[in-house]
């Protein structure tokens, strides 16, 4: 009952807020569609759902839902998720515009890019490049390792000085161009000439963050500091880029003085750096472009250096958003509370909103659950927010030695990545372990 | 009869996965693009692909053949479309062919659990989503391919029935209440020994074991798997350490159950094999820890590895990996079932300034126990103290792998796992 209360009032909370109107009250299954995977659009609304309508006029999408109930009969607001098939799209950028009962305005609307996935002769990478791209060299690879006579960006011919061979593909400078989807042009020295259609999509470091193009890859922690017992914390990461092709990312999370643009974000082909993170002990993503971001490797550890001569440090996992949890409970299995370790919860949701989080403990038939509300919080500025999570923590309170206990957590909502990790500390040696959340099943 | 029946659900992965063709994802759905991978010694220009129905044709077009000794590769085709529910056979002209099914992704009347077994398994199927009117239901009549089947009522309303006999293949289930008929295509696949990949999902386990350690240690691995479902989950395991097993050997996972195993003989790791539609409901943890110095820490936890994170047919990179002579350093590399490698060798590389490290390895196999992954380990030499570098393995052709380095304190013996992440 508790649980039911507790979700009804965070649900209200968040809907009575004015957020219909933000773009992240759409989502997309999948979160980065292709020209050959079926789209449904998940949208919330309130009151319930008697019927919707889709229609799509050019690259508009226009979504009617028509309410369950009047809206003015709807008290409390409960929110409802209305799964509208879109189906298969040709590649190209296009919005979804909701409408809502006799609502004139667009409550809710989002952006999305559907990226081209046919098999063909020609790869280009990175597909995400900067309206300015500052040098950034575009990689093109033939799968027959074809010679290239000519190459076009949009209506842009690259010149031949520009372009070089190395190792069997061809790279060149990015041009500069306006934000969008560009087909990409190439002319080989045999053949028909291929095009590529949407292959570069540029994007706008003022712009909103488009989330088919880009995924947030969270570092649980990244901070230095003194602990309890003269312990000295510090985070160590490491990223590394294996691809021959540089990574653009959209901000950074390793230490770097910028003096001119780009600051940290361009990793080049090769690139490596590894770095004592701080100032983000509540977490941050890395906003990287979905087209690239299962290619690039990461390392998280934390250590006690006042006591490095003893160990390595415990890894930390770095969270791909593929690896969060969405609509679902978490569930971290054989947690101690024994008095000999301070167990501490740490919860992430991306999308979220000052809602809280609620923690079950189940302690195996020895003594009843017990039931937590944990306030969620993020600290941001306006540029910065869409890379740092919604935060909660609990200490878990300390039970008899030698006990271990399920721990349950309800975190996030309407589609919302959400992750969670406990770690464990000995008292006296300041050892960590690290237990992570699996499993969609939720609590039995 | 009971050992013959185990001996041979252990020997089925391997049995059923080796081959020259597969379709990835393993287990394609109505909203998932496919590719075909299949082996060859010559690298195709391009392919033409042909649909007609059920029936897939694909032809290297200008193939280019090595004269001399001939490299096998792998040659992988996407499909140009997402393919409706069914069953369709591929067939690569001058290589081969294979079957496999394409379940339904899109909304579903009712939930079936389990929604795939074999032709003759019958088993218990529990459906929910229906509303009966009667607590009985006996206003509802369930059909499985227009085959009314017997249902009971579980305590929590859900309905039960015993999935009918029948052929392989994927099969319609409807429901019907009054004059209204649902239907749900393709909800229950029923599949042979050759499709057990498309049905089972593999879970690694990399270490189960316990086991003497130098230095006084005493290793021990503590795995935990809850079901917090209410059905059964049938899966293929081997994580009671039972020693020679006669019956029952590993039972299901009873429905809202929670389960150790502590220290079974694995130490080259063990796959849990679940079946798919039910392995995201398992929650799974592990741990390893030295019980001569429990007081010292609770352990370190070591990945379970579910298909998402297994690499498929590209090299894994470890990073910022201790060579200091302080530490003992071991990669430990796991291979799913070769699907389609014809070799087991591959090679942990290390970058020191210019010059590279290669130290090869070859992934074996105990015969016996096919439920065990293919594995190899490689110690690291030691280098200079803080010494740190980066890990590039490459693994045989298409290889479904995994691989991670323990570092291990030489006095403390503290553990630090390295995952790929």
């Amino acid at each position: 009952v508790r649980r039911v209360v507790w979700r009804c009032f965070a649900v209200c909370l968040f809907f009575a807020a004015p957020l219909l109107a933000q773009d992240g009250r759409i989502t997309l299954d999948p979160p980065a569609p292709t020209s050959l995977t079926p789209i449904d659009a998940h949208v919330f609304v309130l009151c319930g759902e008697k019927s919707h309508t889709v229609t799509r006029v050019g690259n508009v999408i226009k979504i009617h839902v028509e309410p369950g109930v009047q809206v003015e009969l709807c008290d409390p607001p409960v929110p409802y998720l209305v799964r509208v098939s879109i189906g298969t799209l040709p590649v190209g950028e296009y919005r979804i515009e909701v409408t809502v009962g006799a609502l004139d305005s667009i409550p809710a609307s989002r952006a999305f890019v559907v990226r081209d996935a046919a098999q063909r002769d020609f790869e280009i990478h990175p597909f995400a490049v900067p309206t300015n791209p500052f040098g950034l060299r575009l990689h093109l690879s033939s799968t027959h390792d074809a010679e290239v006579d000519r190459v076009f960006v949009g209506d842009v011919e690259i010149s031949q000085a520009n372009l070089t061979r190395e190792n069997g593909a061809y790279t060149f400078p990015a041009p500069t161009r306006g934000r969008g989807l560009v087909d990409v042009r190439i002319v080989p020295k045999a053949g028909d000439s291929v095009t590529l259609p949407g292959a570069l999509y540029y994007y706008d470091f003022g712009a909103p963050i488009d989330n088919s193009v880009f995924e947030r890859i969270l570092f649980p922690v990244l901070f230095q500091g003194a602990g309890a017992h003269g312990s000295q914390w510090v985070s160590e990461a490491a990223i590394a880029n294996p691809q021959p092709w540089a990574v653009e990312t959209v901000n950074h999370v390793f230490p770097f003085v910028c003096i001119f643009y780009p600051c940290g974000e361009r990793l080049d082909p090769e690139f490596f750096i590894s770095f004592s993170g701080h100032g983000y002990p509540h977490g941050i993503a890395l906003i990287a472009p979905r087209a690239e971001a299962d290619g690039l490797s990461f390392s998280l550890r934390v250590r006690d250096t006042a006591r490095s001569a003893e160990g390595y440090g415990t890894q930390v996992p770095v969270v791909r958003e593929g690896q969060m949890f969405r609509n679902t409970d978490l569930t971290l299995l054989d947690i101690p509370i024994d008095p000999r370790y301070r167990t501490k919860l740490r919860m992430y949701a991306f999308d979220y909103g000052e809602h809280g989080a609620y923690v079950t403990i189940d302690r195996a038939g020895s003594a009843p659950s017990e039931s937590f509300f944990v306030p969620v919080r993020r600290t941001c500025d306006f540029n910065l927010c869409e890379a740092i999570p919604w935060y909660g923590e609990l200490d878990l309170p300390s039970g008899n030695v030698d006990e271990r206990v399920n721990v349950y957590v309800t975190i996030g909502d309407a589609d919302s990545p959400a992750w969670a990790f406990a770690s464990i500390t000995n008292n006296e040696t300041q050892q960590v372990t690290i237990v992570t959340a699996d499993g969609e099943g939720g609590r039995p | 009869v009971k050992i013959a029946t185990t001996l041979l659900t252990l020997l089925l992965p391997s049995a059923a996965l080796a081959s020259q063709i597969h379709v990835v994802p393993f287990s394609p759905t109505s909203a998932t693009p496919i590719e075909v991978h299949y082996l060859s010694s010559c690298r195709a220009r391009t392919h033409s692909i042909a649909r007609d129905g059920r029936e897939i044709v694909i032809t290297a077009l200008d193939p280019q053949c090595p004269a001399v000794l001939p490299i096998p590769i792998v040659e992988k085709v996407k499909l140009p479309e997402v393919l409706p529910i069914g069953v369709y056979h591929v067939t690569i002209q001058e290589v081969g062919g294979m079957d496999f099914a394409v379940r339904n992704a899109g909304p579903k009347p009712f939930e079936l659990h389990p929604s795939a077994m074999y032709p003759n398994d019958g088993l218990p199927v529990r459906m929910s989503g229906v509303r009966c009117g009667k607590a009985d239901c006996s206003d509802v009549t369930v059909r499985v391919e227009n085959e009314p089947v017997a249902i009971t009522v579980g305590d929590d309303g859900a309905i039960w029935f015993t999935a009918p006999d029948h052929e392989q293949g994927l099969v319609d289930v409807t429901v019907q209440k009054a004059d209204f008929v649902t239907i749900s295509p393709g909800a229950l696949y029923y599949f042979g020994r050759q499709d057990y990949l498309a049905a089972y999902e593999p879970i690694l386990f990399p270490v189960l074991f316990a086991a003497d350690g130098a230095y006084g240690s005493r290793w021990r691995a503590e795995a935990t798997v809850s079901n917090p479902a209410p059905w059964t989950v049938h899966a293929d395991y081997t994580l009671h350490n039972i020693g020679p097993c006669i019956q029952d050997c590993d039972p299901p996972f009873e429905p809202k159950s929670f389960e150790k195993f502590l220290g079974a003989a694995y130490p080259r790791g063990t796959v849990l094999w679940a079946p798919r539609s039910e392995a995201s409901h398992l929650a799974v943890a592990l741990r390893i820890r030295d019980v001569s110095r429990q007081e010292v820490g609770y352990g370190t936890e070591v990945p379970v590895v579910r298909e998402r994170d297994f690499v498929h047919g590209s090299n894994i990179h470890l990073l910022d990996v201790p060579l200091d002579p302080r530490y003992r350093v071991k990669v430990r590399i796991y291979m799913i079932e070769p699907v389609l490698a014809p070799s087991t060798g591959g090679a942990v590389r290390i970058r020191r300034g210019t010059e590279v490290l290669e130290l090869p390895f070859t992934l074996t196999h105990r015969q016996v126990f096919a439920i065990e992954p293919y594995y190899a380990e490689v110690d690291l030499p030691q280098g200079v103290a803080g010494e740190r570098v980066n890990l590039d393995i490459s693994m045989p052709l298409d290889a479904i792998g995994w691989a991670f380095a323990s570092v291990t304190n030489n006095e403390t013996q503290q553990v630090t796992i390295i995952a790929p992440q």
